[in-house]
């Protein structure tokens, strides 16, 4: 079973609700063949729009949208050809697994003995040719999921659409299902499209993530390239973990800026690219847990002096928490034993480590 | 549930029954009382006997109005039907204020009594009513047409006043489908006539069974309406009972067909609830 992915280009897309909402807000990119793409950001950000709009479920208010070369913009859905994946799974209820999957070859006039053969295939390859007879209110959420993806797979489409298809499954379900599309993805060279409000999970499976807010898009790259080098304010705390401290900046030399940080000591960041701080302007550096450095010792001159305020056990490490002296918190991870001398309520000098953390302007201009 | 709810709903189960009893003593006196009296006397004459119902069964009259009764309850239920699975639909797919506003013009009518909806019909349609003079105005026709006092005229009729009765049962039928039902057809290549023949169709049949049932049974004993629009020819079984027990007082006639009528319409509910049973655990 082999099919090739289409690529997808999605150019000046706006879509608005009445003349109040702008839901989408001239989102343009690219989909490579073959690729995992996840559309990342919080509710209301007008990812799952797009979505929808490329379902072709809504009516672009502007932009053009192709798939495989194919321009698809005044196409109705059920002539796009796209696997589409909802969030609570939408199975036919008075189907069995196997008339569910039959569905779009059935809609595609294919005869039913050779329709059989290929749902046996599809279901054999979402592992659950065993449970063909069953009615979906008989299978668990995790099953119900796998059925959909069969019957949105069985037809062979070039492209497949997720919206945000495992949070309704647990942890442990949703972490396999994960490895399986993936999986799936390689096996079919399907191109995926995958919609999520979970960062972790865009980091985890995509080749390269598109992050949304407020209608635009903030940024497109790959998973380490939004986490290491976000473009603005917004991918930084979204994506990945992050603690913010405020400062001025002392000095610019192209993207290397120093800061004096409110809560004293000074860090060394990187803002983005095309930058505009210049020295004396209010600066925010964004610290991830793997940027902070422990000084166990109050110290003067570098260092921020802190107090421990909480210990988090998460097995080979422990997340500590703790809170300037402005009130102001920074979270970082230590492994067991060296987080084991800090006792909490203890302070200590943290450091940023140089050259890592990203910084932005701050809102409230010139010091 | 836990042991707590459990435990709770058995505490509660005394003080509701307190709560009913006074409306179960008044359906005791005044409605299962009269009943077992009807079917009493259709039986005892004063001795036990059966020859009330071999003279209505043997009787071709009786037989021909059980018959057109059944014809015509059928008729209406399928005249509702048509009507209103549309405007059940259309309230589906409405936005929230035309939903509302659609609901209110099936649902308004049911406040009016049914003599003054049914009145309001023979106004429409008597031969200087509304349609015969418009469709003579217009030229259409030269003569009065006789709309009515026949069969159609009552199937229309009661058809208007059963409406509600189809299309709310049909409605909460299409609203509990989840958007992503059709969505997903769609996705999956189907056109818009298979979305409905496949998904929305089949998952509406609970509420157009409900629906038919229930316009069906109600209209079997219908009376007014009938007696309104409906001619010495398409006399139907309500109005022939109460014509026997009021105009030719044979009662142990009317306890008779009174008791007939009741009974079928018990076996099609069983036959009914047997049918959405299966149903049930075959689909849902």
């Amino acid at each position: 079973m082999l099919s090739m992915g289409a690529d997808v280009r999605i150019s000046g897309l706006v879509k608005r609700y009445g003349s109040a909402v702008t839901a989408v807000d001239n989102v343009s990119f690219d989909v490579a063949q073959g690729e995992f793409l996840s559309v990342l950001g919080p509710s209301g950000s007008g990812k799952t729009s797009v979505l929808m709009c490329l379902a072709g479920f809504e009516v672009p208010s502007a932009g053009r949208l192709a798939i495989g070369g194919r321009d698809v913009t005044d196409l109705p859905p059920n002539r796009r050809e796209i696997g589409v994946i909802f969030q609570r799974y939408a199975l036919f209820p008075h189907m069995s697994v196997r008339e569910n999957v039959r569905f779009p070859l059935k809609m595609r006039g294919m005869p039913r003995a050779e329709s059989d053969r290929i749902i046996d295939g599809t279901l054999a390859t979402v592992r659950l040719a065993a449970l063909a007879e069953r009615m979906p209110a008989q299978l668990s959420g995790g099953q119900q999921q796998r059925v959909a993806l069969a019957r949105a797979i069985a037809f062979r489409p070039p492209l497949l659409l997720m919206d945000e298809p495992f949070s309704a499954l647990d942890k442990k379900l949703r972490d396999e299902m994960q490895v399986e599309v993936k999986e799936l993805q390689r096996k079919l060279g399907l191109t995926i499209i995958f919609v999520t409000h979970d960062q972790e999970e865009a980091l985890t499976m995509s080749d390269r993530i598109a992050v949304m807010n407020h209608g635009r898009l903030e940024q497109i790259g790959t998973p380490d390239r939004v986490y290491g080098d976000p473009a603005t304010r917004f991918v930084a705390g979204f994506v990945g973990e992050a603690h913010a401290l405020p400062g001025v900046v002392r000095a610019v030399e192209g993207r290397r800026i120093t800061l004096a940080l409110d809560d004293g000591g000074q860090a060394a960041a990187v803002a983005p690219e095309g930058s505009t701080l210049a020295a004396g302007a209010r600066a925010e550096i964004v610290l991830r847990p793997e940027h902070i450095a422990l000084n166990p010792a109050v110290g003067e001159g570098e260092g921020l002096a802190a107090r421990l305020i909480a210990k988090s056990f998460a097995g080979a490490t422990v997340g500590l928490t703790f809170e300037t002296r402005r009130g102001a918190r920074v979270f970082t991870r230590r492994p067991v034993q060296e987080s084991a001398a800090l006792p909490i309520g203890g302070e200590v000098a943290l450091g940023v480590q140089p050259g890592q953390a990203r910084c932005f302007p701050l809102a409230g201009g010139v010091a | 549930m836990s042991a707590a709810t459990a435990d709770r709903r058995r505490l509660a189960s005394g003080p509701s029954w307190l709560l009913i009893a006074p409306l179960l003593l008044v359906m005791l006196v005044i409605f299962c009382w009269p009943i077992l009296q009807l079917i009493k006397t259709s039986l005892f004459d004063p001795d036990f006997t059966l020859k009330h119902y071999r003279e209505v069964l043997g009787n071709e009259f009786s037989l021909t109005i059980f018959w057109r009764t059944f014809r015509v309850s059928f008729l209406v239920a399928c005249f509702a039907l048509v009507v209103g699975y549309p405007i059940a639909n259309l309230m589906r797919s409405a936005s929230p204020f035309w939903t509302a506003m659609i609901g209110a013009c099936v649902l308004i009518p049911l406040w009016t009594s049914v003599l003054v909806r049914s009145f309001a019909w023979t106004v429409l349609l008597q031969r200087n009513g509304v349609f015969n003079s418009f469709l003579q105005w217009t030229g259409l026709t030269d003569a009065p047409v006789a709309f009515l006092y026949n069969e159609a005229a009552v199937i229309v009729a009661q058809g208007h006043v059963m409406l509600p009765f189809m299309v709310m049962p049909i409605y909460q039928a299409l609203r509990a489908i989840p958007d992503e039902l059709p969505r997903a057809a769609l996705s999956l290549g189907a056109s818009y006539v298979s979305v409905f023949r496949h998904v929305i169709w089949p998952l509406s049949r609970p509420g157009v069974v409900a629906g038919f049932l229930m316009t069906f049974i109600v209209t079997l004993g219908a009376f007014v309406t009938p007696a309104l629009i409906g001619g010495p020819r398409s006399l139907l079984l309500a109005t022939f009972i109460s014509n026997e027990i009021t105009e030719q007082l044979n009662w142990p006639r009317g306890a008779t067909l009174s008791a007939i009528l009741l009974v079928a319409v018990m076996l099609l509910i069983a036959c009914f609830n047997r049918f959405l049973k299966i149903a049930r655990v075959d689909g849902r």
